[in-house]
């Protein structure tokens, strides 16, 4: 079964939540699962108006709070 | 014995994970909850450029309080109460101001260099054209599969709930639904190639 639907779902054990936070560091293509999966239940449930780059923004914006922590 | 699914405790989980650093569990809930954050922010300010501001400022708060928030506590609410409270704060920081500058949230967006990170209308149009695309794939779904899958995404049923309504077992729902949205995800994707670069 799909990974991304079952991280977004609750459907993940503990343990396979944390072999997929592990996967996800150097995944790519599962980070873009993710996003994809997100981004059509925010749309079908009426949640529009943002654009895929708005994400990176924040996380970006987050990172640095990180980096200044550490 | 077989661990049991996390279900509603993923949150739980996904903070417990970011308390200990993993910057990573973090940014799925980034993921997962940015559109709802804005929708709740805009509500507030009705400016899509404030919106973006005051989301990104909800989410450094939650960030930077995160070593304090309990785990035993709803993230979702305590996260929601951050972003009200960021553009109640907003708006009455912009009432008071006593220049002469007009407020941003009458402003047309990009003005202020402040708020230059507003979605472009490029990114604006590709947004449309991607969730137009969506609701004609969600239409071009074997019947099984959407129905399953607008009864979970749009009237928020859980899979026992949909499984008693459609009479058919929980696993052969949750297949109609995990397949359905991979094939959406499938599709949508080519759309979501020229920002390629500047996504998650």
């Amino acid at each position: 079964m799909n990974d991304a639907s079952r991280l977004l779902d609750g459907e993940l054990t503990p343990t396979e939540l944390t072999a997929l936070l592990d996967r996800l560091k150097h995944d790519p293509a599962l980070r873009d699962a993710v996003s994809a999966q997100q981004l059509i239940r925010d749309g079908l449930a009426g949640l529009r108006s943002l654009d895929a780059g708005y994400t990176l923004r924040i996380l970006a914006a987050v990172r640095r709070v990180e980096v200044r922590k550490t | 014995m077989s661990e049991a699914p996390l279900g509603s405790d993923i949150d739980s989980a996904l903070v417990g994970r970011a308390q200990l650093g993993e910057a990573v569990a973090f940014e799925v809930l980034v993921v997962k909850y940015q559109r709802r954050v804005a929708a709740t922010i805009r509500r507030f300010v009705r400016d899509d450029a404030i919106t973006e501001e005051l989301t990104q400022e909800a989410f450094l708060s939650a960030f930077v309080g995160l070593a304090n928030f309990r785990r035993d506590s709803d993230f979702a609410a305590w996260l929601f109460t951050i972003a009200r409270n960021a553009a109640r704060s907003y708006l009455r920081s912009s009432h008071n101001r006593q220049d002469d500058r007009p407020m941003p949230v009458l402003d047309s967006a990009g003005s202020d260099e402040r708020y230059a990170a507003a979605p472009s209308p490029e990114e604006e149009a590709m947004a449309h054209q991607l969730f137009e695309r969506i609701d004609a794939e969600v239409a071009a779904l074997p019947d099984a599969q959407r129905r399953a899958l607008l009864m979970r995404e749009i009237e928020g049923l859980d899979y026992r709930t949909i499984a008693a309504a459609l009479g058919q077992p929980v696993n052969t729902v949750k297949s109609h639904i995990f397949r359905a949205r991979d094939s959406l995800a499938d599709r949508v994707r080519p759309l979501l190639a020229p920002t390629r670069n500047k996504r998650w």
